[in-house]
């Protein structure tokens, strides 16, 4: 189980990030999802094993994706492109 | 010419007069010049917190309404020669209380003073705008918990769209024994969230709690309130270990016995 602080610190950085994008608090799992849609086409993946962050500093805002997969798919089970390149 | 500081937060009932109390005293006790100004009109408490409150005779509205001079209203500490405090006003009529005319008032001060420190209300209204208009430097103050550090965050968004360089944060109501357990924020923790460098560290303790009832400020007695000065003045660096005595087998053993009791 989190300890108090763990929970404060993750619940802190949230509210910050919210209250100087005015993003929705949602918009992290928006992007996951999306993202996760994606990316099991390429490869095996959990939904636990995609993390998407979002922080902001002085430059801008950074959105920090980090995927964990024990296999990606072969090639002839990739997704044909649609522009036919 | 003197430096010219605005203790705030946002949030209130975080320290900002305790700070402000404090941290004139500490500068004083090394000799400085140093004027409070309380800026928290209808609301002042600055006077409290010094033990003035029966001194006062004039406070900053007559000063901004020419009915004294700025030096009739100034009241001199007990203890530090070097040290004033110029009171609020508890009326609760502030149209004459400009964010111009505290800046003209804080620019006479100081040309007689080393610091001039003001007292920012809680907020981030009309009240703020007056404090902040008025200063070249900012202290924003906070405990470790959640709403306080949000709303510091605010502040410290806020400022960046004043003429005002914000030197650090000060971290109030401090426990060493919650840190070292993992159930409170650690000083890292705050600056790692707030993207600021923390300045001053205010343990929670029995004795400020009993200087701002009796009206005293703790003279040379607490060390945090001295090495906040020292951080100020000098741009050093050093803080107080709240956690020290909570880590190890012993501070396990202290952490226990004061959750208990």
């Amino acid at each position: 189980m989190a300890k108090p602080v763990e929970i404060e610190l993750s619940r802190l950085k949230k509210m910050l990030l919210q209250d100087k994008s005015s993003a929705p608090s949602q918009l992290a799992e928006v992007i996951k999802s999306d993202v996760y849609s994606v990316l099991t086409s390429y490869m095996d993946l959990f939904s636990d094993d995609l993390k998407v962050l979002i922080d902001c500093d002085e430059a801008g805002y950074h959105v920090i994706i980090s995927a964990r997969t024990h296999r990606f798919k072969q090639i002839g089970m990739l997704p044909k492109k649609q522009d036919g390149r | 010419m003197a430096r010219k500081i605005v203790i705030t937060s946002g949030k209130g009932g975080v320290g900002k007069t305790t700070v402000t109390a404090n941290l004139g005293a500490a500068l004083a006790a090394k000799g400085l010049r140093v004027v409070l100004m309380d800026v928290d009109i209808g609301l002042n408490n600055l006077d409290v917190a010094m033990g003035i409150e029966n001194k006062v005779v004039y406070d900053i509205v007559d000063v901004i309404e020419n009915r004294c001079r700025p030096k009739q209203a100034l009241i001199q500490d007990d203890v530090y020669s070097t040290l004033c405090t110029m009171p609020s006003s508890h009326s609760y009529d502030k149209t004459s209380v400009t964010g111009l005319a505290i800046k003209n008032l804080t620019e006479r001060l100081a040309q007689s003073f080393d610091y001039v420190i003001l007292d920012c209300p809680a907020g981030i209204e009309l009240g703020f705008h007056r404090a902040v208009s008025a200063a070249d430097e900012a202290i924003v103050v906070t405990t470790p918990h959640i709403a306080s550090i949000r709303d510091a965050d605010k502040v410290l968004n806020l400022l960046s769209t004043y003429d005002v360089v914000p030197l650090g944060i000060v971290v109030n109501r401090v426990r060493g024994d919650l840190i070292a357990s993992g159930d409170m924020l650690s000083i890292e923790n705050v600056e790692q969230l707030l993207k600021r460098q923390v300045i001053g560290v205010i343990p929670e303790n029995d004795d400020i709690s009993f200087g701002n009832a009796m009206g005293r400020t703790l003279y040379g007695v607490k060390d945090c309130f001295a090495l906040l000065a020292e951080n100020i003045h000098t741009g050093s660096r050093k803080l107080i270990d709240c956690t020290q005595p909570y880590r190890g087998f012993f501070g396990a053993i202290r952490r226990n016995i004061k959750k208990r009791v």
